[in-house]
């Protein structure tokens, strides 16, 4: 060979495309995708067998029901492998931890380990304010009202430290989220915590607590008359004239017409079915080695 | 309008809204900006693509409104006029009531069994003298 390019060099051709009948460099090459399609192809000799199964069709009730396996909207924050191994995580949490459906305004019990604690545990009881997070970043805030003082804790969903999630009353309320009980009347917000557990029908639809609340004097939390709350009254009476025009003037009420804006900030249907019928599965999967697995003997 | 579950769009979209500056108009009320002046202009040009079908404009303002027009007439196939959102969103994004009728009649059962998306965008060429923006033509498929 060396030889051959010795003379190649030596001999005054500066034409070498004639000679070694290549005309660029990489023609000799094919793309990834041309010969993926060959493979697959009907035409080739050489077919490559692929075994297609039937997707696994979720339930519908799967979307309220795990809504936060679906990931983040948030285009720039997506990972789809990280996403995968959450899922992955989140779901053999799931099968060690009964982790029940609840909603923004429903009454829960946790109870978490505590070295400190007397009996190493620790429970509290309060109402769902809100719902926060992603994956396995999941979280949401308790309150209730101890000894005359307003408490709220946020809790991780997936934290390991939690032993277990009791839903004493499984509830709706007219917002999504509740922070205005933090200027209403303590009364609204204060939950014995020996109370018994209201039982839900398995399939009956989750009722809609339509309570209406009125709201303390200032100073607030937050500005309550610029957030269209339905939960909330007599807002009026503590605001000055001055309040009411800014917040007409700031007032935004073509924005949930922005459907482009809306989708922007949602996942779309074929993603989140995708998504669920990849949790269906695993789902399914589990129940049949849980069904398998024999007792262990103790001797 | 939360409500709403959206399919997926057939077309390449923007992860950004345009903010559509040149939309700024003097009104006897006063001046018309901002998202509000956007929104207002977005509503005119989709009720014009559905009267003419076919519309010449400016690329990128015929790009943002062709998103709306896609998701209108995605929504309207889907769910039909007796759906309650559906109706609220139709009878705010289309302006001229006698549209509404030649939407669900007309265009509906036209892209019943379509695939892809349901309109067009072209770039003009550039005409001597032009402007510095890219032209374009928007349309819907299926039009005569």
């Amino acid at each position: 060979m060396s030889v051959f390019r010795r003379a190649l060099i030596a001999s005054n051709i500066r034409n070498l495309e004639c000679y070694c009948g290549v005309q660029k460099r990489f023609s000799n090459t094919l793309f990834d995708g041309t010969l993926e399609k060959h493979r697959r192809s009907e035409l080739s000799h050489d077919r490559e067998k692929t075994e297609s199964f039937p997707p696994f069709e979720a339930p519908k009730d799967y979307k309220k029901k795990y809504p936060d396996f679906l990931p983040n909207a948030d285009w720039k924050k997506r990972d789809r492998i990280t996403e995968k191994l959450e899922r992955k995580d989140m779901l053999r949490r799931r099968a060690v931890l009964n982790i029940p459906e609840f909603y923004p305004g429903s009454i829960l019990a946790i109870t978490v380990s505590d070295p400190y604690a007397p009996g190493k545990y620790n429970r509290f009881v309060g109402i769902c304010i809100a719902k926060n997070g992603n994956g396995l970043r999941t979280s949401f805030t308790l309150r209730n009202v101890v000894d005359n003082i307003g408490v709220e804790i946020l809790y991780e969903l997936y934290n390991p430290t939690i032993q277990k999630v009791e839903v004493l009353k499984l509830e709706k309320r007219l917002d999504e989220e509740l922070y205005y009980l933090r200027d209403c009347d303590p009364k609204y917000s204060t939950f014995n915590f020996n109370m018994e557990p209201v039982q839900h029908p398995p399939g009956a639809p989750i009722p809609v607590n339509d309570i209406v609340l009125k709201i303390g004097p200032r100073p607030w939390n937050q500005k309550w008359h610029r957030q269209n709350l339905k939960g909330v009254e007599g807002l009026d009476e503590h605001l000055r004239e001055v309040e009411k025009k800014l917040a007409e003037k700031t007032a935004e009420p073509w924005e949930k017409y922005d459907i482009m804006k809306t989708y922007r900030n949602s996942i779309h249907e074929e993603e989140s079915e995708r998504i669920l019928s990849e949790v269906y599965e695993k789902n399914l999967h589990n129940q049949k080695l849980k069904e398998n697995r024999k007792p262990l003997k103790m001797d | 309008m939360n409500k709403i579950s959206f399919n997926a769009l057939k077309h390449a979209y923007r992860l950004r809204h345009r903010n559509l500056k040149r939309v700024q108009e003097r009104l006897p009320t006063g001046y018309r900006i901002g998202p509000r002046g956007r929104i207002d202009y977005l509503r005119n040009s989709v009720t014009n693509l559905f009267r003419e079908e076919r519309v010449e404009g400016t690329w990128d303002y015929l790009d943002e409104t062709r998103g709306y027009a896609e998701l209108i007439l995605q929504q309207s196939i889907k769910n039909g006029y007796d759906h309650e959102v559906t109706k609220e969103m139709v009878d705010y994004w289309i302006v001229e009531k006698d549209i509404i009728p030649k939407l669900f009649e007309v265009l509906v059962p036209r892209f019943e069994d379509y695939d892809t998306a349901y309109t067009k965008l072209y770039t003009l060429p550039y005409v001597y003298p032009g402007g510095p923006k890219r032209m374009g033509l928007l349309e819907l498929k299926g039009n005569f």
